[in-house]
């Protein structure tokens, strides 16, 4: 081995070890073979080299950060999830306390089921942190939650279409849900819960507390014009009180989600964007035949095979559009910080 | 929401490809001689390049050869490479035409010879 090629070998050991072993021996054969050696085609290597640390930083930065967006997404996920269906639960019970001769207070197995796999999700997502075992539960346990959300509303689907629609972004949230504690499975996690978790549980139990219509009405009562009886009905829409404690419930999910550092928040808001999506395109796209339906009882339009690649295809590419925006947004600021190190 | 326009190495090396698969030596003494030895890059920006256009897929290996106990990699465009420097050119191609026209305006104002 020449001086030469000796020093450029320490040069190549400057490269991050993946970059080595894919290139090394190539590079130290153009190396030989160009007649430029001074300080010039040091320099280079060496700056090239620090580019290839910095493009291997943010590949692992990315990788790592989708990691742990994936544990937030299932835990923040599975706790909302509970929220939602604990606060129909929740409407059981507020009715039939009030009018037991008119709602007599039933909870159908399907809607134990989705309590028990969130309830189970949550837990097995927040202790899982070094268990594979727990993890697989948490996994088994959203693919559980999945089946019972969309078991729910199907139940109704060939008399009422729109129950699916109305279902269908607490369907998305729980496939987004499984597939995030796919994601979040082989992996174990140092330290304890992901931070806001505690803001994501009292939102889960605001979402719950909407589904009673009853706490704070003294309070709210009070300063209101309303009266009293008003904070109670109706039972099963959205009543006043119910629409505050939904509004308490967003700020205590938003304040949970801004609590997460900078690139994995942009992760977990990557992974609402199907579910957010899934309003406007139920609402525009399938307003006319829900109204087509509720005035047309004696023949429901059921949903064809394009309003079904529908429903798939625009979440999936809402979620597609987002993750390539923030990829685009991290690569330019890579290069920006990559300028100004060179500069 | 168009691309970034593409960094000048990266352009010559896609370039440098467009003929046909070449290995690393090869890229840079193309590049030397397409731009009339104006850019003559060294092995640690060629690679930078080269690793950056194999992630992004638009260029991939063509074959691999032992010449002297020296491992040797051909490289080639791929379809998303060529589809890539086409835009660019064109890119480059309507600004070349802009900037043609204002100078040829330029003169006429002025009152200079016009070619």
């Amino acid at each position: 081995m020449t001086s030469q090629e000796t020093r450029y070998r320490r040069l190549l050991a400057l490269y991050p070890r993946e970059h080595r072993r894919e290139y090394a021996e190539e590079m130290l054969a153009v190396l030989m073979a160009d007649g430029r050696s001074g300080p010039g085609q040091t320099f280079d290597l060496v700056k090239s080299a620090l580019g290839a640390h910095w493009r291997q930083s943010l590949i692992e930065l990315r990788v790592e950060s989708w990691r742990r967006a994936a544990r937030a997404v299932q835990i923040f996920g599975a706790l909302l999830l509970l929220g939602v269906v604990l606060r129909r639960d929740a409407m059981s019970v507020s009715a039939f306390l009030r009018y037991p001769e008119f709602k007599p207070f039933v909870v159908a197995p399907v809607d134990l089921a989705r309590s028990a796999a969130w309830a189970v999700a949550a837990a097995a997502g927040l202790l899982g942190l070094r268990s594979r075992g727990v993890r697989s539960m948490a996994v088994v346990a959203a693919a559980a939650g999945l089946a019972a959300e969309i078991a729910a509303p199907a139940r109704y689907y060939l008399d009422t279409p729109a129950q699916v629609l109305n279902a269908y972004w607490i369907i998305l949230a729980a496939a987004v849900v499984l597939t995030a504690s796919f994601a979040s499975e082989r992996v174990a996690f140092r330290g304890a819960a992901p931070r806001g978790s505690v803001l994501i549980g009292a939102a889960g139990l605001a979402v719950t507390a909407s589904g009673t219509s009853l706490v704070g009405t003294g309070v709210l009562g009070a300063i209101g014009e309303r009266g009293f009886g008003d904070w109670f009905r109706p039972i099963d829409d959205l009543s006043l009180g119910s629409l505050l404690w939904l509004l308490i419930a967003a700020a205590l999910a938003v304040a949970g989600v801004a609590r997460q550092e900078a690139a994995i928040r942009r992760r977990i808001v990557a992974c609402a964007v199907p579910v957010l999506a899934a309003f406007p395109l139920v609402k525009v796209g399938f307003a006319g035949l829900i109204t087509y339906n509720m005035g047309h009882p004696e023949s429901t339009v059921l949903l064809d095979p394009v309003r079904w690649t529908v429903l798939v295809a625009v979440p999936l590419a809402a979620f597609g559009v987002a993750v390539e925006l923030n990829h685009r947004l991290e690569e330019t600021r890579f290069q920006a910080a990559q300028s100004q190190a060179a500069e | 929401m168009t691309d970034a326009p593409m960094r000048e190495p990266t352009f010559l090396v896609l370039t440098a490809l467009a003929g046909e698969p070449q290995h690393g030596y090869a890229v840079l003494e193309d590049i030397a001689q397409l731009t009339d030895g104006r850019v003559r890059l060294r092995a640690g920006t060629l690679y930078a390049a080269l690793d950056r256009l194999r992630t992004e897929g638009l260029i991939e290996v063509d074959r691999e050869e032992v010449v002297q106990s020296r491992l040797r990699r051909y490289y080639r465009l791929t379809a998303a490479g060529e589809r890539s420097l086409a835009a660019e050119t064109a890119r480059l191609r309507a600004q070349a035409t802009i900037a043609e026209g204002r100078l040829r305006a330029r003169r006429i104002e002025l009152g200079g010879a016009t070619s």
